[in-house]
């Protein structure tokens, strides 16, 4: 179990590394882990590019080449690192038939106006509870490694080093948030994001996939 | 003398404030400008491909169609993006719709991608993304 402290983790796996730029007002719960690639080929520059306050996005962890992890958020305050959600049950084919209707009636209203579908069903999907619709930057906490972006379905594979940290912080985390394996994402899964990001991020001991659809 | 003076001081400011404006203006004409195809420029468009293991992005890309005109204005409007841009500010789907440009005897290919996002190697034959208005940022609002 992590020592946790008004959001901020002491052990020493963790550098403490408070970024005030990329928080964005209470996380009043935490529902799930999203993990991410961040298109950047340090740590140094990612650190240093959010603590310049000209991108707004971030995340809790970022975990470097090396492994080492630094939290730059509190776990109480809330960072902008998912975006628009997609909808869980379209993807796991899981939808009631009211929800069926309106997704139809939605694909058929905003044909050839692809933005307005991404937004009018992250703001469906919003009215909704997890686990039912996917974690949003309201109930989550994100953890970057750095890694770049290599084409339209690719990321760098992670290092050693970095499964290793991520494997052990989201394994601390599960357990001392009250988590489960089923609750830790891929970002691409859940928003509509390069599908290669995070892809070789492993978490588990075994390969896992990562949330309940995959 | 003090009002005259406050005239010629506001006049002044005006001016600084017009040339401003001009300089932001032009070097963002030019900024976006930089990519625009030459009228000569011959365009041809392939077929939509979607990656259907992708989420529901079959059924969300379906029926997408450009025109040479569109592709055009993605050219001529669109700005070159640097690392971390597609990650944080752009929705990206997995459908795309590819082509090639023939501009004086040379052959150059593009690569539209939804939303707003278009990979090419004109004008110089370097593999480059260029992106419009962001689709996609991280803030979720």
């Amino acid at each position: 179990m992590l020592n946790i402290v008004d959001g901020i983790i002491h052990d020493a796996r963790i550098k403490s590394t408070p970024i005030p730029q990329i928080a964005h007002g209470p996380l009043k719960l935490i529902d799930a882990i999203v993990v991410h690639q961040t298109d950047s080929k340090t740590g140094a520059g990612t650190l240093a590019g959010w603590r310049t306050g000209s991108r707004p996005d971030g995340a809790h962890f970022l975990i470097d080449k090396d492994g080492t992890i630094y939290q730059c958020v509190s776990l109480k305050q809330k960072c902008w690192h998912v975006g628009k959600i997609a909808s869980r049950c379209l993807l796991e084919k899981s939808c009631s038939v009211d929800e069926k209707s309106y997704y139809a009636t939605e694909l058929k209203k905003d044909r050839g106006h692809f933005s307005t579908f991404v937004n009018e069903t992250d703001k469906h999907e919003r009215k909704k509870s997890y686990p039912s619709r996917f974690p949003m930057n309201e109930d989550s906490i994100g953890i970057e490694m750095v890694g770049m972006h290599i084409s339209s379905n690719l990321y760098e594979t992670p290092t050693m080093q970095q499964q290793d940290s991520l494997q052990w912080l989201v394994g601390e985390l599960e357990a001392s948030l009250h988590l489960t394996a089923s609750d830790v994402y891929r970002h691409p899964l859940i928003s509509y994001k390069n599908p290669g990001e995070a892809a070789g991020a492993q978490w588990t001991p075994k390969a896992h996939a990562g949330g309940k659809s995959q | 003398m003090d009002s005259k003076g406050t005239r010629g001081r506001e006049k002044s400011m005006n001016w600084r404030v017009y040339v401003l404006f001009l300089m932001l203006f032009s070097s963002n004409a030019i900024a976006h400008a930089q990519f625009a195809l030459p009228p000569s420029a011959k365009i041809s468009i392939g077929k939509l491909r979607i990656d259907d293991k992708a989420r529901n992005d079959a059924q969300v890309c379906s029926g997408w169609t450009i025109n040479a005109k569109q592709v055009r204005s993605m050219f001529r409007t669109y700005h070159r993006l640097g690392p971390g841009d597609l990650h944080d500010y752009y929705t990206e789907m997995q459908c795309w719709i590819d082509g090639t440009l023939e501009v004086d005897g040379k052959t150059f290919h593009w690569e539209a991608q939804l939303i707003h996002i278009l990979n090419t190697d004109w004008p110089d034959g370097v593999d480059k993304t260029l992106g419009g208005k962001y689709s996609g940022d991280l803030s979720g609002q």
